[in-house]
């Protein structure tokens, strides 16, 4: 039988076999290779995918970059919104095309571009220079080898010269610059008087079938926000701290661990001498101040005497009339880089120059006090600080993972048997309130799925004053109608608003009209009692008049003859009536400063479509039902 | 093929026979894949050190249009010309090659360039940057009807906002006001914030009502 096995395994059975254990090793793991394995992409640019990993740590990376520039105030709902995806997402695929192309069409980074850029890398560099030293510290950092970190730099900078390039060699024609100088230095000349909004609020009247009229047709602003009423327990140091019971017998058994730890605060007889400097000063100021400061240390080091010189140079002539002495100062007393090289000093001694917030001052150390230990009924009050501060301490972590715990657990918070109080908070909506709710990261966790919906526990919540929270659900209200009593005044201050803005602006087109058919901008103000303003030469660069009149005033044609008139109305409400008189045309000059403006204007919109017309021209699929993921803080 | 139900022997002598009527056949593959193979990796090196020559060359290039310096540039771009026709850095070097001619007036240099990148780059996109880039260049030296018709030959919609404005000098410099306030106007409306273009617009008059005017 086994010699018929053989002959059959010899047969054309035997290639089967053999080309089927072939197919299965060269086969074998080869989704690794390709990349995703089984997680989705969300999307495919040109052939190369975008894994989830990726678009996630993009998504990371945008919200630490937002975070850096905004501060941690920005709301996560940010971070969740579709736009904030969106433009992450579209900055990938970007990326992706671009590098694709930069590999397709054989760009390429010299050896010595690398060095070059690698050195002028500030973070590589020590004093204006690269330092090679530097380098290997920063790279230990990152934890990259040489060979891996050129390697994607020179990868990166690769990718940037698609863009850099048509930046670089973006033109503008000489002509084009003088044109450009031509406008730039253009000034009109213009006369304005200004109707204010105010003046007619008097005279604005609402009616009260007016306000009724507009309640009707908008009763969508007038409703209530939507509110809800949470339970909570709140972990606070400084209550637990004031829970602790406290005896004279638990606080001399600490006193008596170690009496030589609790001394008087110390102290010290302090003279200065002050050289003034404001705290934004220039360096060269800073400077020039520093190397007086200095040159009078050199006197003292020479034996001058402090007193004397204080007297004579100190500029705080307050203290420098007794010879710079300040007193007795204490720790907090002055400012930090001061302070550490007083407490540092031996009696008799004194400071080199230190700059603090007033400027440069020097400092001499006349005696040291206090530092004694104390007998018990002396530190009692530090003893007890120090013992409820331990003890809250213990306290704190047994309640915290007791919090920790409940909150798991979701357990309602009244039987849950904790020895914390559980309070009940006043209404709040999702604009804060009184108490917990003026801290936006409770808001945040009241009206979240997890506890307004499903009504479980919420997280442990860390407030902003350090102190931590465990809420649940105790009721809400749904958005109600407000009555037109509660919200008459409002209406009518709107309605108001808008009536005078509108009289101010029917009073604009008015004066205008009549300066059309002949009447002169002067004799229209005497009769208004308004004041004129003449502006010679106004430049659209002008920092001292409303940008939306210089603008307007830009817009308008050349006078020919007469003066041209045009009216606008303010943001704030205010009606300004404009009369061109004169456009003073200005013949430009080649311009080395606005060639650069120009052409650095020009190269980022050509980038800008350069990129466009690549990605147009690129197969983009994006696997929409990929993108939902949401990201942790 | 070889008979499995032969002995050993049998077997050893068939593939000597094989071996015999096929070995020169065999021993050519191998030693014309290896071949291959190596001059692979030598035309892959081979392309790799060009083109990082010719960026190297093109770095000049750019330092030297910093500097204004002429003769660097022109000596960057024919040495671009001679060795590196295959790489993108030929017509990005002539692109700088047409910045220094257009900014210091030497409009039919810049033509020159910009006309041969746009009928010779490698691809569409750098093609149609060149055409842009040309109609400005026909603007300033008074060839509208060029600069018009070039405009409107077939470049990439994604270029329009820059090609809209350009549109609007050439009406502008050909005394149709109505056309260039139109094309302004459309350019206006995919870059916003560009202040040449705005400020061209603004001095044509009859501008569009904006929120602030009444």
């Amino acid at each position: 039988m086994l010699l018929s096995i053989r002959d059959r395994l010899l047969g054309w059975v035997g290639y089967i076999i053999l080309g089927l254990i072939i197919l299965v090793f060269s086969l074998w793991g080869v989704q690794s290779y390709l990349g995703s394995g089984n997680v989705p992409p969300v999307a495919e640019v040109n052939g190369v995918e975008i894994s989830q990993n990726q678009y996630q740590n993009a998504l990371l990376q945008r919200q630490q970059q937002v975070r850096q520039i905004y501060g941690s105030s920005v709301p996560a709902s940010v971070f969740e919104s579709d736009t904030f995806k969106k433009d992450v997402l579209d900055s990938l695929v970007r990326n992706t095309v671009v590098s694709g192309i930069a590999d397709k069409r054989g760009y390429e980074i010299s050896d010595a571009m690398l060095v070059d850029r690698i050195q002028s890398e500030p973070a590589f560099q020590e004093n204006g220079a690269f330092s090679s030293a530097k380098y290997d510290q920063a790279l230990q950092v990152q934890r990259q080898s040489k060979l891996g970190f050129e390697q994607s730099f020179r990868n990166n900078l690769k990718v940037d010269q698609v863009g850099s390039s048509i930046a670089s060699t973006a033109l503008v024609p000489a002509a084009a610059i003088k044109s450009y100088s031509g406008l730039e230095q253009q000034t009109r000349s213009l006369r304005m008087i200004t109707i204010s909004k105010a003046a007619l609020l008097e005279t604005a009247s609402v009616s009260d079938a007016e306000i009724q009229t507009y309640y009707d047709e908008n009763l969508a602003l007038f409703m209530s926000p939507e509110q809800v009423k949470v339970d909570y327990v709140l972990l606070d140091d400084a209550a637990l701290a004031a829970s602790v019971e406290v005896n004279d017998d638990v606080l001399r058994t600490l006193y008596e661990q170690e009496p030589a730890s609790f001394r008087s605060s110390q102290s010290r007889n302090v003279r200065h001498i002050l050289y003034r400097l404001s705290e934004n000063a220039t360096p060269e100021q800073d400077a020039s101040v520093k190397k007086t400061a200095e040159d009078l240390y050199q006197r003292l080091t020479e034996g001058g005497d402090f007193a004397e010189l204080a007297t004579q140079f100190s500029q705080d002539e307050l203290s420098a009339a007794n010879g710079g002495d300040l007193g007795e100062i204490f720790l907090g007393d002055l400012h930090p880089n001061l302070e550490r090289a007083i407490f540092a000093l031996e009696e008799g001694s004194y400071t080199a120059p230190v700059r603090t917030a007033l400027g440069y001052q020097i400092a001499k150390v006349d005696g040291i006090l206090g530092g004694e230990q104390l007998a018990f009924e002396q530190a009692k009050a530090q003893v007890e600080k120090e013992y409820r501060a331990r003890e809250a301490d213990v306290l704190y972590q047994d309640a915290s993972t007791e919090l920790v715990n409940v909150s798991y657990e979701n357990i309602n918070l009244r039987e849950s048997g904790l020895d914390l109080e559980v309070q009940t908070s006043e209404w709040f909506s999702r604009q804060g309130g009184p108490g917990i709710a003026s801290d936006p990261a409770v808001v945040t966790a009241a009206f979240a799925d997890r506890v307004f919906n499903q009504k479980e526990n919420s997280d442990i919540i860390d407030l902003q004053n350090g102190s931590q929270v465990v809420m649940r659900f105790v009721d809400s209200k749904a958005p109600a109608q407000l009555p037109l009593a509660e919200v008459k005044e409002q209406i009518q201050n709107g309605l108001k608003e808008q009536k005078s803005r509108e009289l101010a602006a029917a009073k604009g087109v008015e004066l205008v009209n009549a300066l059309e058919s002949g009447s002169t901008l002067g004799a229209l103000a005497e009769a208004e009692q308004l004041e004129v303003t003449t502006k010679e030469a106004l430049s659209r660069r002008a920092r001292d008049l409303d940008p939306s009149i210089i603008t307007q005033a830009f817009r308008m044609p050349a006078p020919e003859g007469a003066a041209n008139y045009t009216t606008l109305s303010l943001r704030s409400g205010d009606q300004v009536v404009l009369a061109l008189d004169a456009v003073n045309q200005i013949t430009g000059e080649f311009n080395e400063a606005n060639a650069k403006t120009l052409s650095s204007s020009y190269g980022l919109r050509e980038v800008e479509a350069y990129f466009a017309a690549l990605e147009k021209n690129s197969s983009v699929s994006i696997v929409e039902e990929n993108l939902a993921v949401t990201v942790g803080p | 093929m070889i008979d499995h139900n032969s002995t050993d022997d049998e077997q050893i002598a068939a593939l000597k026979a094989a071996w015999r009527e096929h070995g020169r056949a065999i021993f050519t593959g191998v030693v014309l894949g290896v071949c291959v193979l190596v001059g692979w990796n030598y035309w892959q090196s081979y392309k790799l050190a060009r083109a990082q020559e010719g960026a190297e060359v093109f770095n000049q290039v750019e330092r030297a249009l910093e500097l204004n310096d002429t003769a660097t540039m022109e000596s960057g771009v024919s040495m671009l010309e001679e060795k590196y026709g295959s790489t993108p850095y030929l017509a990005l070097g002539k692109l700088a090659e047409a910045k220094l001619k257009a900014e210091t007036g030497d409009y039919p240099a810049a033509q020159k360039a910009l006309s041969w990148v746009s009928s010779n780059a490698n691809d569409a996109e750098t093609r149609d940057l060149a055409k842009v880039r040309l109609a400005a260049v026909y603007n300033a030296s008074g060839n509208y009807q060029e600069a018009l018709n070039l405009l409107a030959s077939g470049i990439s919609d994604a270029f329009s906002s820059i090609a809209d404005e350009h549109r609007g000098d050439a009406y502008g410099g050909l005394g149709q006001l109505e056309e260039a306030r139109a094309a302004y106007d459309q350019a206006l409306e995919a870059s916003p914030g560009a202040e040449f273009l705005q400020w061209k617009r603004d001095s044509l008059g009859d501008a569009i009502v904006t929120g602030d005017a009444s």
